[in-house]
């Protein structure tokens, strides 16, 4: 740039202009700078997907990747139906919770033959409550069927 | 393809054999953090529970 031959009045007029023509810019509301444009959403469904695509009034996906932490993610996930239910009042009918589960939490959604076939409580450190041992069994049925009763969906 | 704690056996029959053993009521979809924002686009709220120490 050449500013150097330019009167020093000239460069400040033009950066005066620039800056008014940005404050402006800045001040057009979005929709005014450029058409609004709509979301596109794929057509593909899971099956899974009748679960949730049904007439509910709350709804939440919950996820965490840490097995470790498996009972605490239950607990979160009834103290969740819970409040909605007691304190804010929603329909439990009408209530879904996804757990999106991911990472070595996907365990919990396997049955006993995969975790005896692959040792996952020797593998992921867990310990079965009734043998004290490595879990060769999946020890988180229970607490998922109580959840499921309550209108939870589990993805693996 | 490396099949880890499953040697000799290909990436397609895991996953077959996940499939075939999940719990009753469970779906596998196998994108499930692609899934979540799929949900968060159908107005779900994600609630990521943290390792609690």
């Amino acid at each position: 740039m050449e500013t150097d031959r330019l009167p020093r009045r000239a460069v400040l007029r033009t950066l005066g202009v620039a800056a008014v023509a940005a404050t402006a810019a800045a001040c057009t509301p979005p929709a005014a700078r450029s058409e609004d444009k709509k979301l596109v959403t794929s057509d593909f469904k899971w099956p899974y997907e009748k679960a949730i695509e049904t007439d509910i009034d709350a709804r939440a996906v919950m996820a965490s990747p840490h097995l470790s932490n498996a009972s605490i993610y239950f607990v979160q996930a009834a103290n969740w139906l819970t409040s909605m239910e007691r304190d804010y009042k929603y329909d439990p009918a009408k209530m879904r919770l996804v757990m999106a589960n991911y990472g070595p939490m996907n365990f919990i959604t396997y049955n006993d033959s995969i975790w005896s076939t692959y040792k996952a409580g020797e593998w992921q450190q867990v310990t079965d409550p009734q043998t004290k041992q490595p879990a060769t069994r999946n020890p988180f049925v229970a607490d998922i069927k109580k959840l499921q009763d309550r209108q939870c969906v589990f993805l693996t | 393809m490396d099949t880890g704690r499953a040697p000799g056996k290909t990436f397609e029959q895991v996953i077959k054999e996940l499939e075939d053993n999940l719990i009753p009521g469970a779906y596998a979809i196998g994108a499930q953090v692609v899934e979540i924002g799929r949900l968060q686009q159908k107005g779900f709220p994600y609630l990521f529970v943290p390792k609690q120490f």
